[in-house]
C-alpha cells in the first residue's frame, strides 16, 4: 500500500512546489498596473494638546503605481476632525498631501481619530490613517464643575473651586494677576475670585435664595492672561427644591383629532411629608383634571389625570391646571397645557 | 489565567493588511519564505489523508449539533430540522446621542439622525432589504475571521433586537428633559428592547424617569445605578431576551449594563446611587451565565475600561462600549483572547460612535457559534421615516411652545461694551455692510428659520449675534438688528467704539470661526477659502486713518 502511495505523494509535492515557485517569480516582480498610493506613515501623534485648541499635521503620500491616482474623497468619522487634500488628481512618481486637523474639546484626556482617504488604488480603496494624542488643559480645575446639591426653597448655598496649574512643568503659572476678571450667565448666581499662593485661585460661587423651585444651570466664565486658554467655563449645577415637584412642568398634547377625548398622566412629587393635595384648579374651558387614588403605597409620587375633552375647538391653544397644597413655601403650582386640534379629514 | 487574555487590535495602514497579519494567514506570507513551503507540503499530505478517513467512515455533513452550557447538562441551543442554517440573533446597537436627535441640517454631509435609523432598521429588518449604505467597518478587504467572530457570515433575519447604550440627551436642563421624553418614544416606536443609563441620563433626575417609566414600554437597565430613596423597580439590573429564531427552543440572550464610575463623576446624579461596575458585575454574571446562551453587556464607558471588563468576565460574549467613542473607525472592534475551554469565542468590544451617526450590528448564530459585527453610517441614503419626521416636528413644536430660548444663560460682556446691531455699523462703515449684506453670514437666520430650528436653543447661538451676553440677541422680535452673523460676532460688541472710535477695536483670529465652524455642523470648513466667501473690502474713513 505504501509503495503504492508514494507516486502520488511525490507528484502532489512536485506539483504543489511547481505551483508555488511560478506564484513566488510573479510576486517578486508584480505586474503593477494602476496607481498606487503610499505613505511613509499612516499614525501620527500630536502630543498634549491644550483644551480647544486647533491641531494640524500633513500626511505625505505619492503614487508609487503607473496610472493616475485619483483621491476621490477624504472622510473623517467624527465631529473633532476636519481632512482634505490638496490634489485630487495625482500621477506616477508624484506626491501630495492629505492635511488634517484636529480641534481639542474641552474634555481632557486620550484620544484616537481615523481619517479614510477613498481613491482607486485598487488594492487600498480605502487606507486609513489615524491621528492621536492627548487633550490637557492648561489650568486644572478641581472638582470639574460646581455643585450647589439640592438646595431648599428659599435659601442660598455658595460652593468653590480651585483652580491650579495645569498638566506638566511647561504649564503657564498661575500667578498673581493672571485671573483678570469673572461673570457668571445666571443672574441668580454671583462668582468671585481670590488668589491662595501656591499657583492657585480659589473661585467662590454664591446661589442667591431667591430662586424658584427648579433646576439650575449654566457656566462660569473666568477670564485669565494665559495665551491658550484665555477663557476657562466652569459649569455649575444644584436643583432648588420645594414641598412639591411635577413632572412634566408642561403637559404637551401635541396634535389632536377633533372630537376625540385624551388623557394624560402627570405626576406630583410631595417632598415634605406633612404637606397634601387640597384642592386642583382647571382654568380652562376644554380641560379637567382628578387627583387619582393612591394605588400602590411605595410610589414616591402622587398622579394627577388631565383630559382634553373633546369638545376642543380646532386650533392650537393653551391652559392651565393649578396644584393647591397647604405647603406655606409652595401654595400653588401651576402646570401650562398645550394642544393643537386639527380638523377630522386627517383620519381618513 | 495569564497570557489568555491578550488584545487583538491591528494597526495597520490598510485594514486589509491589518486583517491578514491577524489572522496569521502565514502560509500565504512571502514566498521565499521556507516554512510556507513545509507548510503547503504538509497541508496536502494531511488533506489527501482526512478524504481517505473521512470516505473510509462515511461521515455525514449533517451541521446538527447539541453543546452544553459550561457547569449545566443543559443542552444549548438546537436546530430544528426546519432551521435554515442562516437563522441568526440580530442585536443593533447605537447610543451616546447626547442630544443629537437628528443633523441639524447645516451641512448637506452630516450623519445620523433618529428618522434616519427608523429607515435603516426597516430595511436590516426586511430578509430581501437592500442596504443604501456600505458598512464603515469592516471594509470589504476585511472580511475574515476573528476569535471565533466571522465578518463573512451572511444571516439576513428579520429578528432583530435594538438597544441603546445610553446618554440619549446632553443631561440636566428643561430642554434634555423634552429630548428624553421625545427619544424614549422614538426608541419604543422602533421596537428598542433596551436602554442602558449612562450618566447624562441620570443626570436627568429621579422624578424624570419615574415618569417615563411609568409612560413607556421601553425597559432601562443598569446593572450599578439604582435610586437613593425608594426600592423603584425601574430599572433593572439585568434582562433576558428569548429569541425563537427558527429554533427548536428559544435562544437566551442576556444583557447587562453598567455605567463607568468616571464618566458618572462629570454630571450631578441626584437621587441614584452608583455603585463599581465589577463589582456589580460579578454576581449577576454568575447567576446569568448558566441561564443564558449569549451574554451581553452595554458598557457606559471608555474603551479601555470596557477591555479591562472583558478580561475580568470572559463569561461575556460581547461588549457594546460607548463614553467619548466619537469615532468607531479609529476604534475597530476589539477581540479580547477569552477563549478557554469553558468558552468557544473571544470577548468582542464594539463601539457604534457618538451622536447617533452611525448604528452597530452584530449577527450571531447560536447554531454555528458565530458573530459578524458591522458598523453602519447613517447617511441620508437612507430617508427619513416620516413617523419619526413626525416626532421630531413634537419636539421643535415643544421647544417652541415653552419658548426655552428665553431661558438660554447670558452674561454681560467682560468689557462692558454692547451689541448695536450691523446696521448701525454699515453708518459709517457704508461699503463694508453692503458687502456683508451679499454673505451667507448675513442670511444665516433665514436658513434657521427654513429649517424651522429658529426657537431651538441648540441651533440660535450660531446664527445670530452675541447670542450669549445680556445685550445680545434674544427673540426676533425684541432684537431683529441682531438676527444674522453680524459685524459683531467677529469683531466684537461695538457700542464702546461708536463711542470712542479706534483703530484697536475689531482685530479678530481663526479661532472666532472655530467656535461655530466646528466640524459637526460645518464638516466642509477651511480656513482660506471660507475667509475668502467673507473677507470685506478696505475703506477709508475720512478722520478715523485706516
Amino acid at each position: 500500500m505504501q509503495t503504492k502511495l508514494l507516486p502520488i505523494f511525490l507528484v502532489v509535492i512536485i506539483l504543489s512546489l511547481t505551483t508555488h515557485e511560478r506564484r513566488a517569480t510573479s510576486n517578486e516582480q508584480p505586474a503593477l498596473s494602476g496607481p498606487d498610493i503610499f505613505f511613509e506613515t499612516n499614525r501620527f501623534n500630536f502630543g498634549k494638546i491644550v483644551e480647544r485648541e486647533m491641531a494640524e499635521h500633513q500626511f505625505k503620500y505619492e503614487n508609487r503605481g503607473n496610472d493616475t491616482l485619483i483621491i476621490q474623497q477624504v472622510k473623517t468619522t467624527c465631529g473633532c476632525t476636519a481632512a482634505n487634500t490638496d490634489l485630487t488628481e495625482i500621477e506616477p512618481g508624484e506626491s501630495g498631501e492629505i492635511r488634517v486637523t484636529y480641534t481639542a474639546s474641552n474634555k481632557t484626556g486620550k484620544f484616537e481619530k481615523a481619517v479614510i482617504v477613498i481613491s482607486n488604488d485598487p488594492d487600498k480603496p480605502h487606507y486609513v490613517l489615524k491621528i492621536y494624542g492627548e487633550v490637557v488643559s492648561e489650568v486644572v480645575a478641581d472638582p470639574k464643575y460646581i455643585d450647589f446639591g439640592l438646595i431648599p426653597l428659599g435659601k442660598s448655598s455658595s460652593k468653590s473651586i480651585k483652580l491650579s496649574k495645569g498638566y506638566d512643568s511647561h504649564s503657564p503659572r498661575v500667578e498673581k494677576g493672571w485671573v483678570t476678571g469673572i461673570e457668571s450667565d445666571t443672574p441668580l448666581v454671583t462668582a468671585s475670585y481670590k488668589e491662595n499662593g501656591n499657583d492657585e485661585y480659589i473661585i467662590e460661587a454664591t446661589l442667591k435664595s431667591g430662586a424658584q423651585a427648579n433646576k439650575i444651570q449654566g457656566n462660569i466664565l473666568v477670564l485669565t492672561k494665559g495665551l491658550k486658554q484665555s477663557r476657562i467655563e466652569l459649569p455649575f449645577y444644584g436643583e432648588v427644591c420645594g414641598d412639591v415637584t411635577i413632572f412634566p412642568p408642561v403637559l404637551h398634547y401635541g396634535q389632536m383629532l377633533q372630537g376625540k377625548e385624551a388623557a394624560r398622566i402627570v405626576h406630583v412629587a410631595l417632598r415634605n411629608k406633612n404637606v397634601t393635595i387640597e384642592k386642583i384648579e382647571v382654568c380652562s374651558d376644554f380641560l379637567s383634571a382628578e387627583l387619582l387614588p393612591k394605588s400602590t403605597p411605595e410610589k414616591p409620587y402622587r398622579e394627577i389625570q388631565i383630559k382634553l375633552k373633546e369638545n376642543a375647538p380646532v386650533g392650537k391653544m393653551e391652559g392651565l391646571v393649578k396644584v393647591h397644597t397647604n405647603s406655606e413655601i409652595q401654595p400653588v403650582t401651576e402646570i401650562p397645557v398645550t394642544w393643537e386640534v386639527e380638523k377630522r379629514e386627517r383620519e381618513k | 489565567m495569564s497570557g489568555r487574555n491578550k488584545v487583538k487590535n491591528p494597526k495597520s495602514p490598510d485594514l486589509r493588511e491589518g486583517l491578514s497579519n491577524y489572522t496569521g494567514v502565514a502560509w500565504r506570507g512571502h514566498p521565499s519564505s521556507g516554512r510556507v513551503v513545509f507548510a503547503r507540503v504538509t497541508l496536502w499530505i494531511l488533506g489527501f489523508c482526512t478524504c481517505i478517513f473521512l470516505y473510509g467512515s462515511g461521515c455525514s455533513s449533517s451541521r446538527v449539533h447539541v453543546s452544553r452550557l459550561e457547569g449545566t447538562d443543559n443542552p444549548r441551543v438546537v436546530p430544528s430540522d426546519s432551521q435554515p442554517p442562516n437563522a441568526a440573533l440580530t442585536i443593533v446597537f447605537t447610543g451616546e446621542e447626547t442630544g443629537y436627535l437628528e443633523p441639524c441640517g447645516c451641512s448637506e454631509d452630516q450623519l445620523g439622525g433618529i428618522p434616519r435609523r427608523h429607515t435603516f432598521l426597516r430595511v436590516e429588518s426586511q430578509e430581501s432589504g437592500v442596504r443604501s449604505e456600505p458598512p464603515l467597518y469592516p471594509p470589504p478587504s476585511q472580511e475574515g475571521e476573528k476569535g471565533g467572530w466571522d465578518s463573512r457570515l451572511q444571516t439576513p433575519d428579520s429578528r432583530l433586537i435594538p438597544v441603546s447604550l445610553g446618554d440619549l440627551t446632553n443631561g440636566f436642563g428643561r430642554q434634555s428633559e423634552i429630548k428624553m421624553e421625545i427619544a424614549v418614544q422614538a426608541l419604543e416606536t422602533m421596537g428598542y428592547f433596551a436602554h442602558n443609563l449612562g450618566e447624562k441620563d441620570i443626570a436627568l433626575g429621579p422624578e424624570m424617569f419615574d415618569y417615563i417609566s411609568t409612560t413607556s414600554r421601553l425597559k432601562f437597565l443598569s446593572s450599578n445605578v439604582k435610586f437613593t430613596n425608594h426600592s423603584s423597580n425601574r430599572i433593572h439590573p439585568f434582562l433576558i431576551k428569548h429569541v425563537r429564531a427558527g429554533l427548536a427552543r428559544p435562544c437566551k440572550i442576556g444583557f447587562l449594563g453598567i455605567l463607568s464610575s468616571s464618566a458618572a463623576a462629570t454630571m450631578p446624579s441626584y437621587g441614584f446611587k452608583i455603585t463599581e461596575p465589577a463589582s456589580s458585575l460579578r454576581p449577576l454574571i454568575g447567576v446569568l451565565r448558566d441561564r443564558v446562551d449569549v451574554l451581553v453587556l452595554l458598557s457606559h464607558a471608555e474603551m479601555d475600561e470596557s477591555i479591562r471588563l472583558a478580561k475580568m468576565f470572559p463569561e461575556l460574549d460581547l461588549i457594546i462600549s460607548g463614553h467619548g467613542i466619537d469615532d468607531p473607525a479609529a476604534s475597530e472592534p476589539v477581540y479580547v483572547q477569552t477563549r478557554t475551554e469553558r468558552s468557544e469565542r473571544d470577548t468582542v468590544v464594539v463601539s457604534a460612535g457618538s451622536k447617533g451617526k452611525y448604528a452597530g450590528i452584530c449577527r450571531y448564530s447560536p447554531y454555528e457559534k458565530k458573530g459578524r459585527v458591522e458598523i453602519v453610517p447613517l447617511s441620508s441614503n437612507y430617508a427619513d421615516s416620516p413617523e419619526m419626521r413626525e416626532l421630531m416636528k413634537r419636539y421643535l413644536q415643544m421647544v417652541r411652545d415653552e419658548n426655552l430660548l428665553a431661558y438660554e444663560p447670558k452674561m454681560p460682556v467682560p468689557s462692558g461694551s454692547a451689541f448695536v446691531g450691523s446696521k448701525t455699523c454699515g453708518i459709517c462703515h457704508k461699503d463694508v455692510y453692503k458687502h456683508w449684506e451679499t454673505t451667507t453670514h448675513a442670511s444665516a437666520y433665514e436658513t434657521l428659520v427654513k429649517s424651522e430650528h429658529d426657537y431651538d436653543p441648540d441651533c440660535v447661538p450660531c446664527h445670530v449675534t452675541g447670542f450669549q451676553y445680556t445685550s445680545g440677541f434674544e427673540s426676533v422680535e425684541k432684537t431683529p438688528a441682531l438676527k444674522g452673523v453680524g459685524c459683531e460676532d467677529c469683531h466684537g460688541p461695538a457700542s464702546a467704539h461708536i463711542n470712542a472710535p479706534r483703530e484697536e477695536y475689531g482685530k479678530t483670529t481663526t479661532n472666532t470661526c472655530a467656535t461655530c465652524h466646528i466640524p459637526d455642523h460645518s464638516p466642509k470648513f477651511e480656513f482660506t477659502s471660507y475667509w475668502k466667501k467673507i473677507t470685506h473690502p478696505k475703506e477709508h474713513i475720512s478722520g478715523l486713518g485706516g
